[in-house]
């Protein structure tokens, strides 16, 4: 077994459940997840020879997961126009179709609020209330500093608390 | 309550995802998706785009132009004839009648030639 191959190994063993939960949130469905999984698992093996160990190995897998989980996005978002729909509308619908929701109604409207906000407030929300990152470490996964983090993440969670309103959910 | 319990996986799940991610080594390094791929849902914005424009011009010009090309034509046609002075002209002579054309239509109305020549002589044509 190559060096590259017992690095590739012992990424997959670290990151991958991670990696698949941070794009589930981007994607709200376990196939296309699944599907979003490989091909960054793909595109890291692919860039493993590139890697030069100048940033953490955590904060360049990441890095690489969520410029492919945003792209799917975007692409997602090119389709629902084609088809004269939203993405929004999409998420809605994916969310309340997925067999693998199980969390209560409320969870469920935190969920489409969640898909309800702009790209970069989405991805903010989502490494720091699903992700539990620090600050720091989504600053070096995004290249933006900390404060403007905080500041994303406060405005996402003010529209989020007013999305939920009426219901029970504390976050 | 862990911030994940809302969704779940199929069971046995992680298990053999690892399992196929780690059989990425044995495939090969180029399978970046071609430019060709990624661009495709933007060329097809592009050309729904072109299309739309295409058959709405073809539409708005074998309906809603022509009328109104035919009447702007109308309008012009009628200003130029309205405004040729050698028009007014031609106009005006057929207003002017000799005393002999009036004399022939009192005539060819029924009147006697005795009271024409009355008439002609109180109005003193």
């Amino acid at each position: 077994m190559t060096p590259d191959e017992d690095l590739f190994n012992q990424i997959v063993r670290d990151y991958s459940e991670r990696i698949y939960w941070h794009v589930r949130r981007f994607v709200n469905s376990h196939e296309d997840a699944d599907d979003l999984v490989q091909d960054i698992f793909i595109k890291i093996w692919a860039a493993l020879p590139s890697f030069r160990g100048e940033s953490q190995l955590f904060t360049w897998v990441y890095r690489i997961a969520t410029n492919e989980a945003l792209n799917f996005v975007r692409r997602e978002k090119v389709r629902a126009a084609l088809r004269f729909s939203s993405l929004d509308a999409e998420m809605e619908r994916r969310i309340d179709a997925d067999p693998y929701f199980n969390g209560s109604a409320a969870e469920r409207e935190l969920s489409k609020a969640v898909a309800r906000l702009p790209e970069k407030q989405r991805l903010v929300f989502i490494l720091r209330y699903y992700d539990e990152l620090p600050y720091e470490e989504m600053s070096a996964i995004l290249g933006t500093s900390a404060g403007a983090l905080k500041a994303s993440y406060h405005i996402a969670q003010e529209k989020i608390r007013a999305a939920l309103q009426h219901h029970d959910l504390s976050f | 309550m862990t911030r994940r319990n809302d969704i779940s996986t199929p069971e046995g799940y992680f298990e053999a995802l690892l399992q196929r991610l780690q059989r990425i080594p044995d495939g090969t390094r180029t399978q970046a998706v071609p430019w060709t791929r990624r661009l495709a849902p933007y060329a097809a914005i592009a050309a729904s785009m072109l299309l739309a424009v295409t058959v709405g011009n073809f539409i708005l010009r074998k309906t809603a132009a022509m009328p109104e090309d035919d009447a702007d034509w109308d309008y012009v046609t009628y200003l130029a004839q309205a405004m040729d002075p050698d028009g007014i002209v031609d106009l005006d002579e057929t207003l002017f009648l000799s005393d002999e054309d009036i004399v022939n239509y009192l005539v060819d109305e029924g009147i006697s030639v005795e009271q024409v020549n009355y008439i002609s002589h109180e109005e003193g044509y």
